[in-house]
């Protein structure tokens, strides 16, 4: 895997038409205080303008950055180039909802140098749509997908979610066939999770909807993975698919690799390789401290550091060296055991997941104890 | 006269001796205001957290008398659990006199009742208090009448007193000078100390709590402990104030401490006598006896190679608690660790988590087990405290398990629920009869065994906390026993193996496979569980396998609580022990002990 050895810059656009049922990332409804937002993360990123001296990717995510008008857009990433130094092959992505997309919006994208996009399109049947509480439906989304691989920016990625309530295996078989016949250079599969303090959430404890067997869930992961990678996808993280190496996400695996990365505005996450830190979730806070108000803020030890590395390795293909997964091991043999699992594999003296160790990498990593 | 007065308070649980303790302490102003805070006598975390008193603790209270004369009195606290009735008594035997504390709105506990038997049989005054007068639910008149009717004690003799509100506390302090009997003070004979505690200083060896019988002792004496004939130098001397404060010497009638080098964490014995070295004497304090556990079970570090840590912690924590007994044991799926006898099954519970607040070792407990005793076809008679010992089923002539006899208070409305507990749990010979207005007392004759488990649990559940219970040992019975093993992922784990009577072999068979499959966290195969006796599987369960273990998404945000999330499951699964291919928590060692009758 070709590794990308600069830092990534996120910025978190907290803005969303409507907030989907499933959804616990932080938004606020699309409102006047756009301007203040903007403000203040303007001025949170001249706080930051030693972070380093170059960057490698760009990320908008949110939220909901397409609720942003291309003016907006520009404006901040105007000022992200004039503040921040980035590689000439920067990669520029921004996460975009269906029914944001029209032809001229994605060509005003591309003119503000965004290279890469990431739609939402979750599901391609309206019964998951509806359920998920999405602001499309089925035929939106395809259309909208056919306007971004239409728009020659030739690096679309897509993200789908299964195991949604009452999807069976056949349902997910049939979203599957409908990303496959449009060739994204990008899929995301998403198992849905019902994380607390979202609608999705309360209904499940309300016995209003269910979840598959985890029988099927496991079923869905597994169909996922075979179907893409038969059709010429490189399953290279937990939930992501590329078509080559090229097209895999640069700026995730900034996260999985353990890179530094700087998050501008509400919720968003910084890591320097030593201290993490987090701005607080709350828009009126960030405006008012222009992101100086954090949310937290920790120093991670070297063994912390390293048993990060050792997860979020375990969960890409490139694994993780094998010299240190035996250093976090309380017995060597476990290598054995696990690859006796069918978990993981040696590669060139690495420690690298089967399909089946990405299905339980959690569960791989508890086998690996912090050192005192 | 002597101006001492020694004496100590008993209490059921919960009737409010500790308060009544720190009141002492503040009234005297051993401490200021300030500095006072809530249940200074319980100090270690385990005790505060139960609010019950495991270990017993000293304070010299100086006190003005009203009549402005100036008194010593030496509070001796007592532990307050039916376990430890060996420490009660040694403690009792170092006082003239006692506060028998009684709740207002309770009343008499059966508790109270063995307390007060126990300071009868050493001729102690006791002065009945009646505590927390300043409830609503406070039934004052009630109180006096059990008093009077259940304890045979003048109740008019009784004082009132609120230990929390502070009203009252006075005339206890009062009554103590008046009417408890001064200790004598016969200082020209030759030292007899009485040893009611100890507690272990890591550089300076055992720290002895003593009464001083008669005689004095002074740092420098050459000092013996009798029922070992051990001699010591005397380095310290000195009382318990809130802290430990050194004197020149203590004498006869005296509550202290003495320090004399002794390193040897299992020469100190509770209820031993200590005299000078000089002396000839044979003729020790009466009481002293080693003390008799009821209930085993074997002990294991889960890291590797650590039982010489454990062996350690274990001989530290013993010269506090004598009624330990323990000795090498070995098991063929837990490897090398201790058997352990324990006075019940509370005693267990907190050798256990002292083990690990204090000593700080993570250990593996297997489930308690009594003594059998079997008669072989060839005559001979063995005790079998490990079920591992079982012997050769065709090789048995007949089994014996100790019954003992409980005698269980409650309000007569529990009657019938309390009866049924007691018979399911193979009761015989019930008797009852009422012991005051609403309240039975029921007597009846039931393998301990039985009452190891979670008897005491339940009988609280069923009597909503009402029913209190004590025993005492009976005798030997005979019995169709039999021991059951249980195999994970077919696998015989010898540490899990009870022996049970037969007709509840099946159903408590079940039960451990429950409990079992509960605790031990799936895996990436199907765990099967059985229970078997001999080659006979008699329940089994099955854990199935873990299907998936992952987080769809881990991005920046996700990245610390996924880290504090594995860390925290690191510090679980240093508590689970490998063996053959399966972890196994330590919870799942006790499983053993839950039942799920209703």
């Amino acid at each position: 895997m070709k590794t990308d050895d600069l830092p990534g810059l996120y910025i978190h656009v907290p803005f969303c038409r409507e907030k989907c049922r499933y959804c616990d990332f932080f938004s606020v409804p699309v409102s006047g205080q756009l301007e203040q937002w903007k403000e203040a993360l303007l001025r949170e990123a001249g706080q930051h303008h030693d972070f380093a001296p170059q960057f490698g990717s760009l990320y908008l995510g949110g939220g909901t950055p397409s609720t942003l008008p291309l003016d907006a857009l520009g404006e901040i990433t105007g000022c992200m180039r004039e503040l921040y130094e980035f590689r000439e092959d920067a990669e520029v992505t921004i996460e975009i909802n269906p029914e944001d997309v029209s032809g001229d919006y994605i060509d005003g994208l591309i003119d503000l140098g965004f290279n890469r996009l990431s739609l939402g399109v979750q599901s391609f049947r309206d019964e998951d749509l509806l359920l998920l509480g999405r602001g499309h439906d089925a035929a939106r989304a395809e259309n909208a997908l056919e306007i971004c691989l239409e728009s020659g920016i030739d690096n679309v990625s897509i993200d789908l979610i299964y195991a949604i309530c009452y999807q069976s295996p056949k349902n997910w078989q049939y979203n599957l066939g409908r990303a496959l016949s449009f060739q994204p250079q990008h899929i995301s599969c998403y198992e849905l999770t019902f994380k607390e303090n979202t609608e999705l959430y309360e209904m499940y404890r309300n016995g209003e909807v269910l979840s598959p067997p985890e029988e099927t869930q496991r079923d869905m992961f597994i169909d996922a993975s075979r179907t893409l990678t038969e059709n010429g996808y490189w399953h290279y993280e937990v939930s992501s698919y590329s078509l080559g190496e090229k097209r895999m996400s640069r700026h995730n695996s900034i996260y999985w690799k353990h890179f530094p990365y700087l998050g501008l505005g509400p919720s968003a996450h910084s890591f320097d390789g030593r201290m993490r830190w987090w701005n607080c979730s709350c828009l009126d806070e960030y405006i008012n401290s222009a992101g100086a108000e954090k949310g937290g803020l920790e120093e991670l030890s070297f063994g912390a550091l390293e048993m990060e590395e050792i997860f979020l390795g375990l969960r890409t293909a490139e694994g993780i060296d094998l010299e240190l997964a035996k250093r976090y091991l309380s017995d060597e043999k476990l290598i054995e055991v696990l690859i006796g699992y069918g978990l993981l594999n040696i590669e060139k003296g690495r420690l690298v997941p089967t399909r089946k160790g990405y299905l339980f990498s959690d569960y791989v990593a508890t086998f690996f104890r912090p050192q005192a | 006269m002597s101006n001492i007065r020694n004496f100590s308070i008993v209490a059921h649980i919960d009737h409010g001796k500790s308060t009544l303790a720190d009141r002492f302490i503040q009234h005297v102003g051993l401490v200021s205001e300030r500095a006072f805070h809530d249940q200074l006598l319980d100090d270690m975390d385990l005790e505060r957290e139960r609010g019950i008193t495991i270990k017993s603790q000293t304070v010299r209270l100086p006190y003005r008398s009203r009549d402005g004369s100036e008194y010593i009195l030496n509070l001796i606290d007592t532990p307050g659990h039916v376990d430890f009735s060996y420490e009660v008594s040694r403690a009792l035997a170092a006082c003239e006199g006692i506060l028998l504390l009684v709740d207002a709105a309770q009343g008499v506990e059966a508790q109270t009742v063995a307390n007060l038997y126990a300071a009868l049989e050493h001729d102690l005054t006791i002065i009945p208090v009646i505590n927390k007068v300043d409830l609503d639910s406070a039934d004052v008149e009630r109180v006096r009448e059990e008093i009077e009717q259940e304890l045979g004690l003048d109740a008019s003799e009784a004082l009132l007193c609120s230990a929390k509100v502070g009203t009252g506390v006075e005339e206890v302090l009062e009554a103590i000078v008046e009417r408890i009997p001064p200790a004598g003070r016969d200082m020209e004979s030759s030292l007899k100390a009485l040893i009611f505690d100890a507690n272990y200083d890591p550089y300076r060896g055992s720290v002895i709590s003593c009464r001083i019988n008669r005689g004095s002792v002074r740092a420098g004496d050459e000092v013996k402990l009798m029922s070992i004939d051990s001699i010591h130098t005397v380095e310290e001397v000195g009382i318990f104030k809130l802290k430990m404060e050194e004197q020149k010497s203590l004498s006869a009638g005296e509550v202290g401490y003495i320090i004399a080098g002794i390193k040897n964490i299992s020469d100190t014995r509770i209820g031993d006598t200590i005299i000078l070295a000089s002396d000839q004497s044979t003729d020790p304090l009466p009481g002293f006896k080693e003390v008799k556990p009821m209930v085993f079970s074997s002990i294991y570090p889960i890291e590797r190679d650590t039982v010489g840590a454990l062996d350690d912690a274990i001989s530290r924590y013993k010269l506090n608690d004598a009624s330990l007994t323990y000795s090498r044991d070995s098991s063929a799926s837990l490897g090398q660790g201790f058997r352990c006898g324990f006075l019940g099954l509370l005693h267990l519970d907190i050798f256990q988590q002292r083990l690990e607040r204090e000593f700080d070792v993570s250990v593996i407990m297997t489930a308690p087990s009594v003594e059998y005793q079997f008669v072989l076809t060839d005559g001979e008679e063995i005790s079998v405290q490990n079920p591992q010992y079982y012997p050769n089923e065709n090789e048995i002539e007949r089994s014996l398990e100790p019954f003992v006899r409980a005698s269980i208070l409650i309000p007569d409305s529990y009657m019938g629920s309390v009866m049924k507990l007691c018979l399911g749990r193979r009761g015989v010979n019930p008797h009852y009869h009422y012991v005051g207005t609403g309240r039975m007392e029921v007597m009846i004759d039931m393998p301990l065994a039985e009452i190891i488990y979670d008897f005491y649990d339940r009988l609280k559940s069923i009597t909503r906390g009402y029913g209190t219970f004590d025993y005492e040992f009976l005798e030997y019975r005979e019995e169709n026993l039999v021991k059951v093993d249980f195999l994970v992922n077919k696998e015989k784990v010898d540490a899990l193996s009870i022996i049970v009577h037969r007709d509840r072999a099946r159903q408590r068979g079940l039960e451990v496979c429950e409990g079992l499959k509960k605790e031990i966290p799936k895996h990436m195969f199907k765990i099967p569980i059985q229970a078997a006796i001999g080659n006979n599987v008699i329940a089994r369960k099955t854990i199935s396998a873990l299907r998936k273990d992952v987080t769809a998404k881990c991005y920046g945000g996700d990245v610390t609580r996924k880290r504090k999330l594995l860390e925290k499951q690191a510090e679980g699964k240093k508590r689970m022990k490998m063996v053959g291919k399966v972890m196994i928590p330590q919870s799942a060692f006790v499983s053993v002990l839950k039942t799920n009758e209703d």
